[in-house]
């Protein structure tokens, strides 16, 4: 269960991370709506999280 | 007659032979008897039942190191004393006494009876004996016999007892029949033990540190910790236990190991129960040793819920209580490892269930002392509730040892209540942390918070404008003042962008020990870059495949680069123009001088959200990853070593590490915030003994070593000229041996403060610190520590512990569940707070798998699992437990063996392939026809140096477990054979350093030409190699001279000239004295 159901969050500075679904994300953090298992989820980070500079920091 | 011990009375025969004085295999009945006592009816009775029971008349005799148990014919009871007490209290020490002393079961039958007088109508019962000979359940019908034969003499009548039909001998010789039968089940059943784990590091054996030799075993004193289960939650658990057609003792037991679960995090738990072993009628009424301790193997695993728990439980115990118990060593694993705690429910009944004749018979205090284990808990229906009490043993070593116990037995009981109120939670739910666990979580943890403050730049800046012309860089004869070293940074930060560099971008460095290197992590600053430290003989291909993660195209370098890169030349203009200003004492032209500012009006990519350096580590997959640490990081980091270090000016800090590891950050940029010197090592790390023993080494203030380096160091203690100046010691890397800082102290006294540091490149360089010996005059920043300081003379010897946290970091330790676990329990090491890493470079997966949300941080903010495993302390101190995964630390480098292990099955002649450490060294087990030397050089090609193994092992195949894992214990350990051509040493320095060869490499025979990294040589041994010469010898060998001259026959003749060289400096007088101590 505790492996099995994770969701994939985000954070402001769009920093990803994974999260256990039945449990609410700690402040700053928001699901981007993917479920899945820890691996799928972070398979599916290796392909969305692009560009892996802090919002903050990314120039022009 | 004699007749052969049962399985289990030889064991307790050995344990006691292992230890005599050992009091705790003592059995005692201890009960006050009031009324009228008849002093020869009761001495009448002991005579009768002695003579009824064999057990009480046996003695124990060896022969050819075999134990007999021989019987004493009836007739000879022992006598029974008589001792007067004053008054209740004495006759309580009076049996306290009796109950804990010890029985030497080579000195006749080992049972001792007495009664003590308190008054004419007031007596104390109290018999003692072996448990070799008499188990708790005989207790019970010991009080009852001697009831009964009381109460017959006084009554003048026979007792009323049945024949025994079976005696102890008789049970002895059937026993060690079924004990033969069931060794096969409990070798399977007990293969592959978890590691034990005790909550609070109870029961372990000095921390597995050889701290015991040194400073005198870590024992403390041990105790019972006493706390009763309420009416109401006892009833509930008798009806949970209905419910699901178990027993009190499964529940209980069941409970227990998910106690021990939640604190050492393992689904496989282990442990021991008594049974009664009396399942024949004939053994009912017999006196004697017949209990069983067996085993219990939990499957916690999968998070279960508690009730289903307990019908897997009550399986186990059914099948696991049916069996004979069989003496660990048959099972081929110490007892320790098989059965690291005992849980128990004594069912028997405590009063006797005959009348002793008109005697009460009630319960008198034993004041028992002894615990046979780290951890042995009983418990006991006790009116309409459960008393259980916890035994320890002070094992821990910790002062705070019963404290620790106390909170466990709260804890326990916090479980048992909430199971029974919610017995379909699954077990990582159930309540098991108290308040006060709580509370200590969050004090622990530490205060995360950043106080905002200067870069790393902004600080160096700042010293360059406070004080240009002091010293900032040694190396060598070489010195390089603060203006000079920022005007080169300023030159070569101009030819950095003048070649194509821009902000932003990542920039690599491979140059060797130098203040050009120094200065080149400076320029790649302020050109706004970060940079990306190389081993200077990094192999092109992995420095090539680092650079291109990073997204970089440039090195700073003197060698040629591999195609595709672009080199920059660390002295811009190169030839007679790298003679920097300032080096011949010149002064800075005014309009030179560097303004150095860079923060606000300075390039872009140094702010605090850009990262400041990579550094690339050890990747699990076989590809190095790139750690990117931003300059908020590191600059909080650095803010505060340079506080807590207490770094001023006047400090000389030796640079040891390596560039391509971040502990280069902790020495270099700590000491030029400060405006302090950095004393670099050209000739090596292991030329740190050289530099010390040269002229101005004893200015040195301040090392930071590997602590696999500082342990060597310690070895040699005597021999390293220890500069009068040192007043910090900074160490890290690895657990930290007791050992070695007991004799550090032993030295040093107070007088040189050190410091255990840990921390993973993920959370710029350390997290956590200890003090392990405070310095009087220790600098700002050592409140924290203080404490411990005032602390440390009972600081137990087993475990140097990691500390707290660094300031603006927070430690957490989380279960599987993530869940924070409290002093005691075992959980992984999770870093938050200002030195959190940005992540690994182009690794998403990896970066959100590592770098996760932090609840207890900022919004949005991310915490490092470290993958590490810590306990905290009972003093609230961090101790490092190992990796949760398989990665290695070899003196102090750390090591994703798969990364190895891949590069080694791209080689073709390679089968299977398995790197693991064994004595400081990485060894490589593979399969296949590749030899050792063909695989270290294509290892070579890619792998830094450290990743290489030193000893090679070719197997047909590797041994695996039943589980499928590789057998560790089945592998056999390197051996390492002289070379080829064995040449004896012959003359009197080849012997010499043979014999010191042989001994620190471990090797049986050294020849003439053997070489010593052939023969598992690395630069620590080199340190030690050197200082053992100088002993003998009274010569000063450099640690260099170790490394040049390899072969045996080249050290020797070395060694010789400098004892010629020696001996031309000095008297006629002098010479004779070396000449004679170097014969003795």
């Amino acid at each position: 269960m505790t492996e099995s159901s994770m969701l994939v969050v985000v954070n402001d500075e769009e920093q990803y991370s994974v999260w256990w679904s039945d449990r609410e994300p700690p402040a700053g953090w928001r699901p981007t709506g993917f479920t899945g298992s820890r691996q799928e989820c972070l398979d599916h980070i290796e392909t969305v999280w692009t560009d892996m500079r802090p919002l903050s920091v990314r120039g022009g | 007659m004699r007749a052969p011990l049962s399985p289990d009375q030889e064991r307790l025969w050995l344990l006691q032979k292992l230890d005599p004085r050992d009091a705790s295999f003592g059995m005692y009945l201890v009960r006050r008897l009031r009324g009228p006592l008849d002093r020869d009816a009761l001495e009448g009775a002991v005579a009768d039942v002695v003579a009824r029971h064999e057990s009480l008349r046996t003695r124990f005799e060896e022969e050819d190191g075999v134990p007999w148990a021989v019987a004493e014919p009836a007739g000879s009871p022992p006598p029974v004393a008589w001792p007067a007490a004053t008054d209740e209290e004495h006759a309580g020490r009076l049996v306290a006494e009796r109950v804990n002393a010890p029985f030497d079961l080579a000195d006749g039958v080992p049972l001792r009876v007495a009664v003590i007088g308190i008054g004419p109508l007031d007596h104390v019962l109290c018999v003692t004996m072996h448990h070799i000979i008499g188990d708790g359940w005989s207790l019970g019908i010991l009080l009852d016999d001697l009831a009964e034969c009381y109460t017959a003499r006084l009554r003048g009548r026979a007792p009323e007892l049945a024949p025994l039909p079976v005696h102890p001998s008789d049970y002895a010789r059937w026993q060690r029949r079924r004990a033969d039968r069931a060794v096969p089940y409990w070798q399977e059943r007990l293969a592959d033990p978890p590691p034990p784990d005790l909550p609070f590091g109870i029961g372990g054996i000095g921390g597995g540190d050889d701290g015991g030799a040194e400073g005198g075993a870590g024992h403390g004193q041990g105790g019972f910790q006493i706390v009763r289960v309420g009416p109401e939650v006892a009833d509930r658990l008798d009806r949970l236990a209905r419910e699901h057609r178990t027993t009190l003792f499964t529940v209980l037991m069941a409970a227990y190991q998910v106690l021990l679960h939640r604190h050492s995090g393992h689904d496989d738990v282990l442990v021991g129960t008594v049974v009664a072993g009396r399942d024949r009628v004939e053994l009912e009424p017999l006196i004697g040793y017949l209990t069983q301790t067996v085993v219990l193997r939990g499957d916690l695993g999968g998070d279960p819920a508690f009730a289903d728990l307990l019908r897997s439980t009550g399986r186990e115990a059914l099948t696991a209580m049916s069996r004979t118990s069989v003496p660990f060593e048959r099972i081929g694993h110490p007892a320790q490892a098989l059965m690291p705690t005992v849980f128990i429910l004594h069912t028997q009944d405590v009063g006797p269930t005959r009348p002793f004749g008109d005697l009460s018979v009630g319960f008198f205090p034993d004041g028992f002392r002894q615990v046979k284990l780290g951890l042995y808990t009983e418990a006991w229906r006790d009116g309409g509730g459960i008393t259980v009490s916890f035994g320890h043993d002070g094992s821990s070593g910790s002062p705070h040892e019963a404290e620790a116990v106390r909170r466990l037995a709260e804890r326990f009981l916090l479980l048992l209540a909430s199971a029974a109120a919610e017995p379909h939670r699954r077990i990582s739910e159930l309540r098991v942390w108290t308040e006060d666990d709580e509370a200590d979580i969050h004090t622990m943890a530490g205060d995360g918070a950043d106080v905002p403050g200067p870069t790393v730049p902004e600080m160096i800046a700042e010293t360059v404008r406070r004080t240009p012309g002091a010293v900032a860089v040694v190396c060598g004869d070489t010195e390089v003042t603060y203006g000079e070293l920022d005007l080169r940074a300023a030159r070569l930060a101009a030819s950095l962008r003048a070649s194509g560099v821009r902000p932003g971008d990542v920039v690599g460095v491979r140059l060797p020990r130098s203040a050009e290197a120094i200065v080149a992590l400076l320029a790649v600053w302020r050109a706004g870059a970060a940079y990306l430290p190389f081993e200077p003989d990094e192999p092109d291909e992995r420095m090539t495949f680092s650079l291109a993660d990073a997204g970089a195209t440039h090195v700073i370098t003197t060698r040629t680069p591999p195609p595709g890169l672009t080199a920059v030349d660390p002295i811009p203009g190169g030839g007679e123009d790298a003679r920097w200003p300032g080096e011949q004492g010149e002064q800075w032209p005014t309009e030179q001088r560097p303004t150095g500012q860079q923060g606000e009006e300075g390039p872009g990519g140094t702010g605090p959200g850009d990262v400041a350096y990579v550094i690339s580590t050890s990747g699990s997959t076989g590809r190095p990853k790139g750690v990117a640490v931003e300059h908020r990081a590191i600059a909080a980091r650095i803010r505060w070593m340079r506080d807590a270090y207490g770094l001023t000016p006047g400090d000389r800090v030796v640079q040891f590490a390596s560039l391509s590891f971040d502990t280069h950050l902790e020495e270099v940029f700590p000491a030029l915030a400060a405006g302090a010197t950095l004393v670099l090592l050209p000739g090596g790390a292991a030329t740190l003994p050289d530099l010390l023993a040269a002229p101005g080494g004893e200015r040195i203030t301040v090392l930071d070593l590997p602590t696999a380096y500082w342990h060597h160091l310690v070895e040699e203690i005597d021999q390293i000229a220890w500069p009068p100046a040192l007043r910090l010691v900074i160490i890290g890397g690895e657990q930290a041996s007791g050992g070695a800082v007991t004799r550090w102290r032993r030295r040093f006294g107070d007088g040189v403060r050190l410091l255990n540091t840990y921390g993973p490149t993920e959370a710029a360089v350390i997290a956590t610190w200890a003090d392990l010996g405070a310095g009087p005059g220790a600098g700002p920043g050592s409140g924290l520590g203080s404490g411990l300081a005032a602390d440390h003379g009972v600081r137990p010897h087993g475990r140097p512990p990691i500390g707290r946290p660094v300031g603006a970091t927070t430690v957490h330790l989380l279960d599987a569940a993530g869940a924070p676990v409290p002093k005691g329990a075992i959980g992984e090491l999770v870093i938050g707070g200002a030195g959190v890493a940005r992540g690994y470079l182009r690794r998403p997966a990896l970066t959100a798998a590592a770098f996760v949300p932090d609840p207890a941080g900022p919004p949005g903010a991310r915490r490092y699992r470290t993958g590490d495993r810590a306990r905290w302390n009972q003093d609230g101190e961090l101790e490092f437990l190992g990796r949760l995964d398989g990665q290695l630390k070899v003196r102090g480098f750390r090591i994703e063996p798969g990364e190895v292990e891949a590069r080694l099955l791209d080689h073709p002649g390679v089968g299977q392939a398995f790197v693991t450490v064994h004595a400081e060294e990485l060894v490589a087990y593979v399969t296949g026809t590749a030899t050792g030397e063909e695989l270290a050089a294509h290892l070579a090609r890619t792998l830094p140096r450290h990743l290489v193994p030193t000893a090679w092992v070719g197997l047909d195949a590797l041994p695996l477990t039943s589980r499928g894992k590789v057998d560790r214990a089945a592998l056999p350990a390197p051996v390492r054979g002289p070379s080829a051509r064995h040449v004896p040493p012959s003359t009197d320095a080849e012997l010499l350093v043979a014999e010191v060869w042989a001994e620190l490499l471990g090797v049986a025979s050294v020849g003439a030409d053997d070489d010593f990294f052939a023969l598992g040589g690395h630069s620590l041994l080199a340190t030690r190699i050197a200082a053992r010469l100088r002993r003998t010898t009274g010569v000063e060998v450099p640690v260099r001279t170790i490394f040049e001259r390899r072969t045996v026959a080249d050290l020797a003749a070395a060694l010789e000239d400098l004892l010629v060289a020696e001996l031309e400096g000095m008297s006629e007088e002098e010479a004779e004295r070396l000449l004679s101590s170097a014969e003795g």
